[in-house]
């Protein structure tokens, strides 16, 4: 192992990340795992560490002519609503109450349903994003989200969207002087969202199956959707023309027959898009049935959703 | 003692040195450590031994191969300082010697069966080279076709690899003219109960350290069962008994987990310590502590009842199958018991039972709370719904009707001498969790329901085990300023002898708990007083312990130093006959009722416990907190068993969930907290009336889940764990 470095600022951080190309360590929450050593040994890495978790420009929550923005090292903690989190974040001035209020539910509820409440106070949306797994609950909500992901380095930044940014499992296109600032999207006064975590257990489990939905409602009707799969595949899968299906729905036509055969269409067009796989920890079987149940539960959640503000 | 009555909780004394990390587990003892403390914070610590400085790491070289022949073996170079120990170094016997059996070799020396089998230890100073020698070794076998499972086993997939047939033992018992009952029948049901492996997943994992002291050898670390451990190493060192000292250090959870392994581990670590005369010291890493210890047996029990016209049994077919893994090790005694346990608490007049112990290519299986009570109880309990709704009535009124009283016969044709409450333990059922009500107002197949389940559980070694084999003794030690201490070999690993026995001699005594002394097994010290297993280490141990007590306090001489020991004899009346297997099982049995309410959602096939009831007969608790800590975490074991602990095998044999990331033990959110009560049934021969409980809590959680899960779905549920995906299939089977 290398030499293990802490800068005091991004500035800085940009500078080593540069010129030593060492391994960026937020949380720590998948590295440790992944770089684990036999009994009665330490962590095995075979490169240097960049600590970047306590970086102030990567660990503010900014809000900003409607977008969000979401630092990288924004301890899943505060995302996830915890009291305690957000009170640090706050007295830190890391974030505002306004910015944290325009935390989307998508988000909150997926950086919630992540490990157990000791993991979120160190696991991090870099993090999640980093490491590229199709299971990401932070990734997929993030997909969802439509957002773009901020890469910084030492002569400026680029943005790419979440999804473009990752290959593959451990997979991105994270060059090697660069570093994930953070996270930008819009967020719309009337939005609607869904967010359901199939995982193994009620707390420190991986996700078998997820999907994460973010709508704009304008007038009653559905003017943009995202239907964003977890585990489903190598990488997120977003059904894009399963969405599009979709677009312009009111609430009638949940129940016209024209509204129920272009459903129908949709979740076939989501069906051909997601190709799970069998493993350890469930079946390609279970994934596919499952993600196609919660794509309908979406739908009879976005059916009352419509309802409800039509209803106003 | 200040209080009246036994049962009233008292602050565990290794309570808070648990809880705040002061206690010393075997991770944690420094190197050179010999400051002659024995307690520290209420735990015991174990003296200094083996603890030097020359301390060796040691790892195991397992076979990467699941079956074949060994034709060649090849050995990297060896710095100084480093030592390979095979087969070729063991001075005694290349044999593991179990209760019941002596198969598993201590290296694999002319064959491997299973991948994962103990061929050879590296020991030396630096982890890192040692783990770089394990890199290197390498064996060829001569392969053959890999047995994975007891359908494979039964068929004799590339030739038996136990015997001739792979039936490593049988249990076969019989009563009655079943043929000519089914004959007559009018109602005959029948199905096919499958229960997976599980795994114990104790906090602590496995970890031991060895010594040699001029001709004696040494083990210490976290064990259930120190002569146990003492009887290995003798037998694979050649030594006398009095030549291996065996120490219990502070012990993180067990299960049954560590009642076999530490020999498994101990013996070869031990050869290692002979050889190089030097300390080794193994902690497991997890994921190989997953991949290659002891599991519960899998089991296939099939059932066929027959019925008369008014709905009364006449006999029961039953077909046990367990899989023993590579090599039988406690196979026949969890047979023994899966089969003595089979017909529940039900009075069947006739019936036919044939139970085999199978041989397969995976990790020998072993012991675990239950101990095969679990599995042919899950059977048993399930076919009883199967039953129910083949005669078109509810499932409890049937087995109302079937309920064993005092005086009946066992299943070995032994009686029940005790009063059998089972009668209360439903009324306490039905008040706390309103049973009846809700079964009758669920639809079937609402996606809500609620599950019963019955329970006994022998306690105690099977049939004349205590008197034959075990021969329980232990002492009592006064000094001459009157302090007392406890010498016997339980061990506390959670389950809480060290509160309980010493509640049992301050109240013979009239002393306070804290006052008597009780420390951590050391073979050199204490008497042999048995393994800390089967349910038997409160009724049979403790019993001794209050008799002891008793002893010394009608011989108390002031200022004296004194010894009282006792020696187990069987409670009057029962008898045993080990050949035929007939006669008194058990001394005496535990009795208990679960119930589980549960919620199916139709959209990911997830289920949610939303109750859990436990009432039990645990004949008189000697500390309530104690067993109702035994209570709730027998719960959760069995649900966790019943509903996500899925552990597979792939293609050669391995596990293929060996992280805590991908076998799913439960959290505190998965289950609510089990409404629990007990209810007083004193045995005679236990202390205070207590019999033994640390087991039956969780021999039926799981058949009260997928009785439960059956209403919910509407369709019967025959296999655990009854994960979303099999819940799946089983929807889809029978659309």
């Amino acid at each position: 192992m290398g030499m293990s470095v802490r800068p005091v600022d991004l500035a800085e951080a940009l500078i080593l990340r540069d010129e030593s190309g060492a391994l960026p360590f937020a949380g720590g929450t998948d590295l440790m795992v992944r770089h684990r050593a036999k009994n009665g040994m330490g962590p095995s890495f075979q490169k240097s560490l960049l600590f970047v978790d306590h970086l102030p420009e990567l660990r503010r929550v900014k809000w900003d002519h409607g977008e969000l923005e979401i630092g990288a090292a924004v301890p899943m903690a505060v995302l996830a609503d915890d009291p305690r989190a957000r009170k640090d974040a706050l007295r830190r001035e890391e974030a505002s109450e306004e910015a944290l209020s325009k935390i989307p539910s998508l988000l909150r509820d997926a950086a919630f349903d992540l490990g157990a409440p000791a993991l979120r106070t160190r696991a991090t949306p870099g993090g999640n994003v980093a490491n590229a797994s199709p299971a990401g609950d932070v990734l997929t909500a993030l997909v969802a989200l439509d957002a773009r992901v901020i890469l910084a380095h030492r002569n400026g930044e680029r943005e790419l969207p979440v999804l473009d940014f990752t290959l593959g499992p451990g997979k991105t296109q994270l060059a090697q002087n660069e570093l994930i600032r953070a996270f930008r999207f819009p967020v719309p006064e009337t939005r609607w969202c869904y967010w359901r975590k199939v995982g193994t257990r009620r707390a420190n489990a991986l996700t078998k199956v997820s999907l994460g939905a973010f709508g704009t409602i304008q007038n009653g009707t559905l003017e943009s959707l995202s239907l964003a799969f977890g585990a489903v595949g190598p990488r997120i899968v977003l059904a894009d023309d399963a969405a599009k299906m979709l677009l312009g729905f009111s609430e009638k036509d949940f129940e016209s027959s024209d509204g129920k055969t272009r459903m129908a269409q949709a979740q076939k067009l989501a069906a051909q898009v997601i190709s799970p796989i069998d493993d350890q920890r469930s079946t390609a079987h279970y994934r596919k049935t499952v993600a196609l149940n919660l794509f309908e539960e979406a739908l009879r959640a976005l059916a009352k959703n419509l309802k409800e503000n039509t209803d106003d | 003692m200040k209080s009246k009555n036994i049962s009233e909780t008292i602050p565990r004394p290794d309570g808070m040195a648990k809880a705040t990390g002061r206690a010393l587990y075997i991770a944690d003892l420094p190197q050179g450590d010999a400051d002659g403390r024995t307690q520290d914070g209420g735990v015991p610590v174990g003296p200094s031994v083996g603890l030097g400085t020359n301390q060796l790491v040691g790892r195991f070289y397992r076979s990467p191969h699941p079956r074949g022949r060994i034709t060649a073996r090849r050995y990297p170079q060896v710095p100084d300082g480093y030592t390979i120990v095979d087969a070729t170094h063991v001075p005694g016997k290349n044999q593991i010697p179990m209760a019941a059996s002596r198969d598993l070799p201590c290296f694999a020396d002319e064959e491997v069966r299973y991948i994962g089998q103990i061929v050879a230890i590296v020991v030396g100073p630096d982890p890192q080279v040692v783990d770089e020698l394990v890199d290197g070794i390498e064996i060829d076998v001569e392969a053959r076709p890999v047995c994975l499972n007891m359908e494979e086993s039964i068929a004799l997939k590339g030739g038996a690899i136990h015997g001739t047939d792979n039936v490593f033992c049988r249990v076969d018992l019989d009563r009655g003219d079943v043929d000519a009952a089914f004959a007559h029948a009018a109602t005959v049901a029948e199905g096919v109960y499958d229960t997976g492996f599980q795994e114990q997943f104790y906090m602590e994992g496995q970890g031991l350290i060895t010594w040699r002291d001029g001709d004696r050898v040494g083990v210490r670390g976290s064990m259930q069962c120190p002569y146990y451990v003492n009887h290995a190493v003798t037998h694979v060192l050649g030594l006398p008994h009095d030549g291996v000292r065996v120490i219990q250090d502070t012990v993180g959870g067990a299960f049954g987990g560590k009642e076999d392994y530490p020999e498994i581990m101990g013996a070869p670590m031990a050869v290692a310590s002979w050889v190089t005369g030097q300390p080794v010291k193994m902690l497991m890493d997890r994921v190989e502590d997953m991949a290659f210890t002891s599991k519960r047996h899998p089991s296939r029990c099939t059932y066929r009842s027959a019925w008369d016209a008014q709905g009364h049994l006449l006999a029961m077919d039953v077909l046990i199958d367990i899989d023993g893994g590579a090599y039988e090790s406690y196979t026949k005694i969890v047979l023994m018991r899966a089969v003595f346990t089979c017909l529940g608490v039900y009075n069947v007049p006739a019936f036919r039972i044939r139970g085999r112990g199978l041989a397969t290519n995976t990790v020998p299986s072993g012991a675990f709370r239950g101990f095969g009570a679990p599995q042919s109880l899950f059977g048993l309990e399930m076919h009883m719904e199967e039953a129910a709704r083949t005669l078109g009535v509810e499932s409890l009124e049937l087995k109302k009707k079937l309920f064993l009283q005092k005086g009946d016969s066992t299943i070995t044709e032994g009686t029940f001498r005790d009063t059998i409450i089972l009668d209360e333990l439903v009324a306490e059922a039905e008040r706390l969790s309103q049973y009846s009500q809700k079964r009758a107002q669920y639809p079937t197949g609402g996606m809500r329901g609620i599950g019963m389940s019955f329970i006994i559980h022998g306690c105690g070694f099977t049939g004349d085990g205590e008197q034959k084999i075990i021969k329980g003794e232990v002492a009592l030690e006064k000094d001459e300023a009157g302090h007392v201490e406890i010498l016997c070999a339980a061990v506390d690993f959670g389950q809480g002898p060290q509160t309980t026995f010493r509640k049992v001699v301050a109240a013979v005594l009239g002393k306070e708990p804290e006052e008597i002394g009780f420390r951590y097994p050391d073979t050199d010290r204490v008497p042999d007083s048995g393994p800390t297993v089967a349910s038997r280490t409160m009724m049979v141990v403790g019993y001794l312990i209050q008799k002891a007590a008793e002893d010394l306090r009608d011989h108390w001489k002031e200022g004296e130093f004194q010894r009282v020991e006792q020696k187990y004899s069987m409670p009057p009346g029962m008898a045993w006959d080990q050949e035929k297997l007939l006669g008194d099982c058990y001394a005496t049995y535990g009795w208990g009722i679960n119930v589980c309410e549960v919620e199916t959602d139709p959209v990911t096939w997830e289920t949610k416990v939303v109750g859990a009831w436990g009432i039990y007969d645990v004949g008189k608790a000697v500390d309530q907190r104690v067993v109702d800590g035994q209570i709730q975490g027998g719960m959760s074991q069995s649900l966790g068993y019943g509903a996500m602990e899925k552990l597979e095998i792939d293609h050669s044999g391995r596990f293929r969930q060996i992280t805590m990331s991908d076998y799913m033990v439960p959290t505190s959110l998965d289950f609510p907290r089990t409404e629990a009560s007990t209810v007083d049934n004193p045995y005679p021969y236990g202390p205070f009336g207590a019999k033994g409980m640390g087991e039956m809590v969780h021999d039926a959680g799981h058949a009260a889940y997928a009785a439960a899960v059956e209403q919910a779905v509407g369709k019967p549920c025959p296999c655990i764990p009854l994960v979303p995906e099999t819940l799946l299939n089983i929807m889809e089977e029978h659309r």
